[in-house]
């Protein structure tokens, strides 16, 4: 039959202390983690706009090249 | 666009060379406004280029504060790993189960530190599913 085994553990408040300070960090790493998961999407956002903005680009600069060519 | 391209339509009835035209389309106002959006669309984009890497060194920087902050929480459930008294039936772990403290990593330079980054991933790998 499994019996509870209490341990004394040496220095207790030390290790309380240690656990709440562990709550604490543990709290700070998934703060930057939201915020590392922000600026990837913030990061894919912008690398969808630079798409559009280079197509919108490209094609302004077709036309100019079209106008110029008509010169020739 | 479509404004300067009736302009340069209109300069081509105008103009009898093709010097003469290119003159035309150069100092006509659709064209020069045309020019002087695409030139203002290039700078926006280059903000942008720029705003997207100093995301990028932004989230070097919050990754790196990650790191530190689970190296650090790793050590303090070392340091109340070992205020515990050994049990005899169930021996502490072995230095080897434990995982070693991830070293700092540098942006790679050339492929030679691109394999050992991914070899270096491969044993994280390997040790995390050990652990799991």
């Amino acid at each position: 039959m499994d019996m509870p085994v209490f341990v004394k553990i040496e220095r207790y408040k030390e290790s309380l202390s240690t656990l709440t300070k562990s709550k604490e960090r543990l709290a700070l790493a998934r703060d930057l983690l939201e915020r590392l998961e922000q600026i990837r999407s913030k990061q894919e956002s912008e690398m969808h706009q630079l798409h559009q903005e280079l197509a919108v680009i490209d094609s302004k600069i077709g036309e100019l090249q079209e106008l110029f060519r008509q010169v020739e | 666009m479509m404004a300067s391209k009736k302009s340069a339509k209109a300069s081509a009835a105008k103009h009898d060379s093709a010097k003469e035209l290119y003159v035309g389309l150069i100092e006509s106002e659709p064209m020069r406004r045309d020019l002087l959006e695409t030139r203002k669309d290039a700078l926006i984009l280059l903000k942008r280029v720029e705003k997207t890497l100093l995301m990028r060194e932004q989230r070097i920087y919050l990754e790196g504060e990650l790191r530190k902050a689970v190296a650090q929480l790793s050590d303090e459930i070392d340091s109340v790993m070992s205020d515990l008294p050994e049990l005899p039936k169930e021996p502490a772990p072995k230095k080897s189960d434990t995982p070693e403290a991830p070293s700092v990593t540098k942006a790679p330079k050339d492929t030679k530190q691109l394999s050992e980054i991914d070899r270096k991933l491969a044993e994280i790998d390997k040790r995390l599913a050990d652990l799991q």
